[in-house]
């Protein structure tokens, strides 16, 4: 026997944790710590008292669950924290307005915001700072705040499994336990239509089908290098920056293009007045004291600059022994299910994870700051206590989550749920997947909680049907990313910074359908991809 | 800001601090000492961050 029994009442009991997550999530409105709290107990309490689980199993599994939320956690904190600081010095005020004085053509403007800046913000942070940051600027241009928040929303959706410098990216290589130089440029092909196809629904939702024929030129010629650049970051090791810096070459594409004939043709000027950014608007560069855009980016540019050093062969190998990991011994439960020992488990390397790549960042910048005169007395601690305020119940939430997925993963309940999902979708399972991974981040908000709770659960379904994991593992992520973009904590940040506080259904109505399609599109690809070329699925 | 407000603030922070010692506290008693009391004061100490979490968020 190699785990729990494939019974009917062993499938409905494990899937009970799940199912309370879902249910108090979305039916009861729970918060995330909240219902990530119940559903640890309830796949704790399974696990002791019903699937053989020990009590020394269960710590194991929950301590293991610990340090993956460690892992993705200090991403979290360090990248809200450079956020925060580089805002409160004003950097973000400065880039804000250098990208709104780029293009006065609505579409472009459109494109610039909600496609190209909206996914850099999301690669650099996250955690719906990408819909607080553009949403505002897209009003103070013009745009009906409901399409505003829409189009940041689902512009983005493509930047957030290897947004927030990697940390969704880096959960499911964790969980699945494939190796990054497989799955990561593999994903990044993958993401490669769905990129373009964003841009498409950006300009769809700002002006219709007509607006998508005419940026056409744009969206795909940009939206093949940021395709181009996200699998080139994939491929030399960098997935941390595998959707900052295509954000970034869409930002100086769409910049550059729509001022050419790919746009130019037929080109709608933006209004003058109503919404638009007030006459006399000073410019950021020239206004005596007022940050520069190059200042404001500084952090990102050695962000990025960092990253790539890090991965250069002698200097990665010099540093892959400098790094935290714990040993977790292996075990087997009382029906028979077998973990193995795991050494290093979720090892935070020095230059191999964003965090340390992040504070090194941060304190190069804050030299800078200091030297040009941009400092502010105390800003650091201010924003060490803001990010921490902003973080508190993500922590929790992650925490609590990630213990109940390595729990339920360390039982056997999710290699049991996965049986019963390949036994019921069989054949069409490549369609279903994306759409797993959309329920797991809408559920828990998350991408990356989507991944822990569903990563390994696909990854064994593909397994028992015999298709391709590696592919199944990136369509998880990918319809997690995509799927992150309608979560009710993301439609409420939007909605309360659009000013529509209540309103959410609007925004909602508007993104459901093309995400949804995002995802379909997805599942096809994936089917297409595993039935032509299964070799290379694998 | 209320009472009742200040108090769910004070619990999340107490739920924050719970969940941050868990791990060296189930890691030590499981691993490192291989006690199996330990191992359940641990684990019973888990459950009651959770409880907690239930209540501050």
């Amino acid at each position: 026997m190699t785990g729990p029994a494939p019974t009917p009442l062993n499938w409905l009991l494990a899937s009970l944790p799940v199912l309370v997550l879902l249910v108090t999530i979305m039916r009861l409105r729970w918060s995330a710590p909240r219902a990530g709290a119940v559903s640890w107990l309830i796949a704790a309490a399974l696990a002791l008292w019903y699937f053989g689980g020990s009590a020394q199993s269960t710590a194991i599994a929950s301590a293991k669950g610990l340090s993956l939320a460690l892992f993705v956690l200090t991403i979290l904190w360090a990248s809200v924290y450079m956020y925060n600081l580089v805002d409160r010095v004003g950097g973000i005020d400065a880039i804000a307005r250098t990208m709104a004085r780029v293009t006065e053509d609505k579409l472009g403007q459109a494109l610039l915001i909600g496609w190209g800046f909206s996914s850099f913000i999301q690669g650099v942070t996250g955690f719906g700072v990408p819909v607080a940051v553009a949403t505002p600027l897209l009003v103070m241009m013009g745009f009906a705040p409901a399409r505003a928040a829409a189009m940041v929303l689902v512009g983005h959706g493509w930047a957030v499994t290897f947004g927030s410098m990697g940390s969704s990216y880096y959960t499911i290589q964790l969980v699945t336990g494939i190796p990054g130089d497989t799955i990561g440029p593999h994903m990044a092909l993958l993401f490669a239509a769905v990129t373009v196809a964003s841009g498409f629904l950006v300009a769809h939702i700002q002006g219709g089908l007509g607006a998508a024929r005419r940026g056409a030129p744009l969206i795909l010629a940009v939206g093949s290098v940021m395709a181009l650049v996200m699998w080139a970051m994939a491929e030399a090791g960098a997935p941390q920056v595998a959707s900052s810096v295509p954000g970034m070459a869409a930002i100086v594409g769409i910049a550059l293009g729509a001022r050419t004939r790919l746009l130019r043709a037929r080109a709608v000027p933006a209004p003058v007045s109503g919404g638009a950014i007030p006459e006399g608007t000073p410019d950021a560069s020239s206004e005596r004291g007022r940050m520069s855009f190059h200042l404001g980016f500084l952090p990102y540019y050695l962000l990025v600059t960092l990253s790539i050093i890090s991965q250069i062969g002698p200097i990665k190998s010099a540093a892959s022994s400098l790094g935290w990991g714990l040993d977790y011994p292996g075990f087997v439960t009382a029906d028979g299910f077998v973990v193995p020992p795991a050494a290093d488990y979720a090892i935070i390397r020095l230059l191999n994870h964003p965090a340390p790549l992040i504070v090194a960042s941060v304190a190069l910048t804050m030299v800078v700051l200091v030297v040009r005169g941009h400092w502010k007395h105390g800003v650091a601690w201010e924003t060490a206590r803001l990010t921490y305020t902003q973080s508190i119940a993500t922590t929790v939430g992650v925490g609590t989550m990630v213990m109940m997925a390595v729990v339920m993963a360390d039982t056997g309940l999710t290699g049991l749920l996965a049986e019963g999902v390949a036994r019921a979708s069989g054949p069409v399972f490549p369609l279903v997947s994306p759409f797993i991974g959309v329920l797991g981040s809408f559920m828990t908000g998350s991408n990356t909680n989507s991944n822990v709770l569903f990563g390994i659960l696909q990854v064994e379904t593909a397994r028992s049907l015999g298709i391709g994991e590696v592919t199944i593992a990136s369509v998880q992520s990918i319809g997690a990313s995509v799927g992150s973009s309608m979560a009710p904590a993301k439609v409420l940040v939007g909605a309360a910074i659009a000013g529509l506080a209540g309103r959410e259904h609007e925004i909602m109505r508007t993104i459901v359908p093309y995400i949804l399609g995002l995802a379909a599109l997805t599942g096809i690809e994936a089917l297409i991809l595993i039935q032509l070329i299964p070799s290379w699925t694998r | 800001m209320d009472k009742m407000t200040r108090y769910r603030i004070h619990l999340q922070h107490a739920t924050l601090v719970g969940v941050a010692l868990a791990l060296p506290f189930l890691f030590v008693a499981t691993v490192t000492l291989d006690s199996a009391p330990l191992t359940l004061a641990a684990l019973s100490y888990t459950a009651a961050v959770s409880t907690l979490a239930v209540a501050a968020y």
